[in-house]
């Protein structure tokens, strides 16, 4: 039955879930859940909330495994995708009243974190937001890893929400010129 | 509001998540059609991507992964799997029953629309708390529902439905007074489908099928008319 190594790369492990290799999919839950889990519960706030959240995006990954295309970008990113929107998804409905605010993210405590492929990507990435004004910088962040809402950024920084508006489309334009340069 | 949104922008705030309820709204509507505005998400979510990646790993509870895998099985009850399999069992077979019987019907009328229906598999009927049987004034059904309370998981089986690409059959859930609740709407009305869905107390539950434009209702409530409905009822576990 299990055709999948324990090293074998995520893409091999979320094909074979498509064909309902249960034992891929376990060892996919093994190799990501710890990296999922972590986004989920810094959005949310909350480990019960988290813990279903978590059961949700398991049970959608099961179930559209075969939506994967692996010419689309690299299989963490589809996972974190799913599981940010998620989590996004039920912060904005439960009105935020649940996810209290985090601590801001230190960026250079999240290089060298990783040795993984994905470190050079998040060098540059880092290299471009350190390059943006501070305030820029911060509402990107809080707004990416936190799942913090216009309002809530707008609190954050005090600012009228349309300034926030304004503040992250200079912030993105000029990231996106950074990175695609 | 305005049109002149550069979608790039759009497509990195949808990304971000910090577009209003309205706004998100509207660019999913472009996003379904204008394929281009798909590309821009997708350069955006690999652009930012990176992060999520590189935000601190968090070990879940070890209990977790248990419920995910019986969640995706439809498991039988944990601690009795004796007397949940005996359950399933039994209601896959009243079903059937059922299913034939209905089939019977429908191919016993002038016009028969597509001859006798392919067998509607109940195979995959599990473990099952509630079911309700949807008719038109209590006639013969045209709808089986099978609720699995554990899971959340309402299986949905169609015997009586004519397709009709105009339009869709839109399944409403609805608790006592209050309003109607869309679980969705039927894939085909020949097909067996499986919706989660929280029934979260005993009281008196009752779903509806509406005709709804195809797609389903726009308004998240019923819009066309109520062609079937019945009430779910508990089944006795013993």
């Amino acid at each position: 039955m299990a055709t999948t190594a324990a090293d074998s790369p995520l893409e091999d492990l979320i094909a074979a879930t498509a064909a309902e290799d249960r034992a891929a999919f376990a060892q996919l839950y093994r190799r990501t859940s710890a990296k999922l889990y972590g986004i989920l519960l810094r959005i949310l706030g909350d480990r019960a909330q988290a813990d279903d959240a978590m059961q949700d995006v398991f049970v959608r990954v099961w179930r559209s495994a075969n939506g994967y295309d692996a010419g689309r970008g690299n299989p963490i990113s589809w996972l974190a995708t799913i599981a940010r929107n998620h989590a996004i998804d039920l912060r904005r409905r439960a009105g935020a009243r649940g996810a209290g605010r985090q601590a801001d993210v230190e960026l250079d405590t999240l290089i060298d974190r990783e040795g993984g492929a994905s470190s050079e990507q998040l060098a540059a990435l880092n290299a471009c937001l350190s390059r943006l004004e501070p305030d820029q910088r911060a509402l990107i962040l809080a707004a990416y890893l936190n799942g913090e809402s216009r309002e809530e950024l707008a609190a954050r920084l005090d600012r009228p929400v349309g300034t926030i508006k304004s503040w992250l489309h200079r912030g993105l334009a000029a990231l996106k010129a950074c990175l695609d340069g | 509001m305005a049109e002149a949104v550069d979608p790039d922008l759009e497509a990195a705030e949808f990304v971000l998540g910090t577009l209003s309820a309205d706004e998100r709204q509207a660019f999913l509507r472009r996003l379904a059609r204008e394929p281009e505005v798909a590309t821009l998400v997708h350069r955006w979510r690999e652009r930012l991507a990176p992060l999520a990646v590189a935000a601190p790993d968090v070990e879940p509870p070890a209990e977790l992964w248990p419920r995910i895998e019986q969640a995706i099985e439809g498991p039988v009850a944990a601690n009795d799997p004796g007397a949940g399999r005996w359950k399933a069992a039994a209601i896959a077979a009243a079903l059937v029953a059922a299913v034939t019987s209905g089939v019977a019907w429908q191919s016993s009328r002038a016009p028969v629309p597509t001859a006798p229906a392919a067998p509607i598999k109940v195979t995959t009927v599990s473990a099952t708390d509630s079911v309700a049987a949807l008719s038109p004034d209590g006639k013969t059904p045209g709808l089986f529902l099978a609720y699995d309370r554990d899971t959340g998981k309402l299986q949905v089986i169609p015997v009586g439905l004519e397709d009709d690409p105009a339009k869709s059959f839109e399944l409403w859930l609805i608790k006592g007074a209050g309003a109607p609740k869309s679980v969705g709407t039927l894939a085909t009305a020949r097909t067996a489908t499986v919706k989660s869905v929280k029934v979260d107390d005993r009281g008196d539950i009752v779903f509806a099928v509406s005709v709804e434009p195809a797609g389903g209702s726009k308004t998240g409530a019923p819009t066309g008319p109520v062609v079937l409905s019945g009430k779910l009822v508990d089944v006795p576990t013993t």
